[in-house]
């Protein structure tokens, strides 16, 4: 106890020793005083409860929704003074400890009970559906004051009852207290265990707080607590430092990129923008000359052409020597043409068009060059069989027709025949001609195939492995064998449709159609599939297939069909023509019974 | 097929039969519509020497090679020489 039992001396004359020594611990009241004073000061308010103080219960029970906060500025502003414990609507609110209603009314925030206790202490009951109590009452620990009205406010959004307590006027927080925390006032005062070990057992006692060893093990508590917040602000320093470090860096090259700016914006940009400008500048205006931009095209397409010929090496296992010149072939062509579409555009030259027309004749010319390159053993199969003199026959017979028909063209559309263009047509056609021949020659010379398929097999480096390219050229050479003479039937079945397209457009003064004359060319291809259908044999072919055999027409019997039919035609034709020069009924006669035989006459 | 070649007569024979059509059309192409008992004597030998021409081919060239496929095969060799002139006509080399 800080205040210490006063003890009675008599008055007058020199205290006795007894009394002198007992007076001794007087001496600590003042120190004690101020230390208490001290202590009033950096503690909570409860410490400084009086004698007497009640012990508080729970004056309903429910969960704390909003704690006690004390108040950080003028009129209590920032804080709660109280604690906020959800209750349902009606629920009863009892007096947390004994003592007289000082106030029991409306207020701005609800009803609201103040009861008075001992030792300083007032509580409060706010939001109260209504009040069991009036004003003067005195009221025992766990009676009734009123109901819970379920309200809420803005400190707390679900309904509750808000409990507050006061000591000497001060809010203070209420949780101590009902968590018995603080049953006895004394211990508000007690300093430490060395002043009374009696209240310093019951305090330990109270809070179950293992006596000295747990006060031991506080102490060994503080001092962890201590070296952790040591380490804590190591850390916080080494942060700090590492901060401080990266800050440093970062202004470091931050200057040094300053230092690089300032290089750049004095030394170099001087010189390097008017140059840069005037490379852009001029190739501003050398694009802006078609030739230029023929050039650009031209080698655009060239470049294309020789990433595909490189894909067909890949694919197909071309040859290198055959590449190369595919490549080169194609790029030529295709630069060529760019220069002569820029020549020939004039002012209408579009970039878009001078590529895609170089693409297309650049292509053209490689694609030529690479199946020239796989003909070439045909070519050479055919010649070998037929030599100059067949070819030289061939290029005569074929240029011939080909100037036969030019100059058809020429007659019929009213344009004189010109000699160059009949020189072109016997050119163009007897190369083609010839060298086609050539080609098919070859194509059924014994034993060429095989040598192509040989080659390819040798080829190495193909798309197929060595086994699915005998594979494939075996199917394709079967293929050959069964189809490629009714694929030439119906081929020549479409241009004969065609070609009948092209007579009757020609006789009736039609205008061409592409679209008319493909579909002309289709009929006949799907005519000479039908054909083909019915076994290759025509419509003999069909007709013994539809019977399923019963009705054949052979070529003799046709011919003897045709054959009577004429002769006996032409037996009767014959008989009538003679009846009617003679003028006479000759015809009449067989079958007509005259009226002078038999008759009257 | 057979590796039968026409002899040099026969090719001559197409040839001229071909000369003669084409000698033909350049004589009639430049009558401007002037038809004289002339100009019918000419076109009448341009028919038979363009008959003549496709029968020779048919029977010189074609018939001994290709024998049975003769025929679809003159389709297409007209029909491919077709295409060959159509082309030069279209580029325009020929007018």
């Amino acid at each position: 106890m800080i205040f210490p039992r006063k003890e009675s001396r008599p008055k007058g004359g020199k205290a006795p020793f007894i009394f002198r020594a007992k007076a001794l611990p007087l001496l600590t009241i003042p120190l004690l005083t101020l230390l208490f004073i001290s202590f009033q000061l950096l503690s909570s308010p409860a410490l400084g409860a009086g004698e007497g103080a009640p012990s508080f219960d729970w004056p309903a029970r429910g969960e704390v929704i909003n704690p006690f906060r004390p108040a950080s500025g003028s009129y209590g502003a920032g804080g709660h003074a109280g604690i906020d414990i959800s209750l349902s609507v009606g629920t009863r609110v009892a007096a947390s400890a004994p003592g007289r209603v000082s106030f029991a009314g409306r207020t701005p925030v609800g009803t609201c009970v103040s009861l008075v206790h001992q030792g300083g202490f007032k509580t409060t009951y706010v939001s109260l559906e209504a009040a069991a109590v009036s004003r003067g009452d005195e009221v025992g620990r766990g009676e009734m004051v009123g109901w819970s009205d379920g309200s809420s406010d803005r400190s707390s959004s679900r309904p509750h009852l808000h409990f507050g307590m006061f000591l000497n006027g001060q809010a203070v927080d209420p949780l101590p207290f009902l968590q018995g925390a603080l049953l006895d006032p004394g211990e508000c005062l007690f300093l430490g265990p060395w002043e009374d070990k009696a209240a310093a057992d019951a305090y330990f006692r109270r809070h179950d707080q293992g006596g000295f060893i747990g006060w031991i093990g506080r102490g060994l508590k503080s001092i962890g607590g201590a070296v952790t917040g040591l380490c804590k602000g190591a850390l916080h320093v080494m942060g700090e430092g590492l901060v401080s470090a990266w800050k440093g860096v970062s202004a470091a090259f931050k200057a040094v990129g300053g230092g690089f700016k300032w290089f750049y914006n004095r030394c170099i940009q001087p010189w390097l923008e008017p140059v840069c400008r005037g490379i852009a500048g001029f190739f501003k205006w050398a694009f802006s000359n078609r030739y230029v931009q023929a050039l650009v095209a031209g080698l655009a397409a060239a470049l294309v052409i020789c990433l595909a010929v490189a894909g067909a090496v890949l694919l197909f296992g071309i040859s290198l020597a055959t590449a190369i010149a595919a490549a080169v072939i194609g790029s030529i062509a295709a630069i060529g043409y760019a220069f002569y579409y820029a020549c020939t555009s004039g002012d209408s030259f579009s970039f878009t068009s001078c590529f895609l027309s170089s693409l297309a004749v650049g292509g053209a010319a490689a694609a030529s060059t690479l199946l020239f390159a796989y003909i070439t053993p045909f070519i050479s199969a055919g010649w070998a069989k037929i030599g100059l003199a067949g070819f030289a026959k061939s290029f005569l017979i074929h240029g011939c027709a080909d100037s036969v028909i030019y100059a058809a063209f020429c007659l019929i559309t009213g344009r004189e025949v010109s000699p160059m263009g009949m020189l072109a047509s016997f050119l163009l056609g007897g190369l083609l001609g010839s060298v086609g021949k050539l080609f098919t020659t070859g194509l059924y010379a014994e034993g060429t195939v095989q040598t192509l398929a040989a080659g390819w097999l040798s080829s190495g480096g193909s798309f197929f492995s060595g086994e699915t390219a005998a594979r494939v050229s075996t199917y394709i050479g079967a293929l050959a064998v069964n189809y490629a003479e009714k694929a030439a039937y119906t081929f020549f079945c479409g241009c004969t449709g065609f070609l009948a397209d092209v007579v009757i457009r020609a006789l009736t003064g039609g205008v061409p159609s592409l679209m008319e004359s493909i579909l002309s060319f289709g009929g006949g291809l799907l005519a000479g599939s039908l054909a083909f259908s019915a076994g290759g044999e025509g419509l003999s072919g069909f007709l013994a297939r539809l019977t399923r055999g019963r009705l054949r027409l052979s070529s003799d019997l046709s011919k003897a069909l045709l054959g009577k039919s004429f002769v006996k035609g032409l037996k009767k034709g014959l008989n009538e023509f003679l009846r009617r020069l003679t003028g006479g009924g000759g015809g009449r006669e067989e079958g007509v019974a005259s009226p002078e035989i038999g008759g009257d006459g | 097929m057979k590796d039968i070649q026409p002899t040099w007569p026969q090719t001559l024979l197409i040839v001229g039969l071909g000369s003669i059509f084409i000698l033909c059309c350049y004589i009639l192409s430049r009558s401007y519509g002037s038809w004289g008992a002339v100009s019918w004597g000419v076109l009448a030998i341009l028919a038979l020497s363009g008959m003549g021409f496709l029968a020779v081919v048919f029977l010189l060239y074609l018939r001994p090679r290709y024998g049975n496929m003769a025929f679809p095969l003159f389709v297409g060799f007209v029909v491919f020489h077709l295409i060959i002139v159509a082309v030069l006509w279209r580029i325009g080399l020929p007018g």
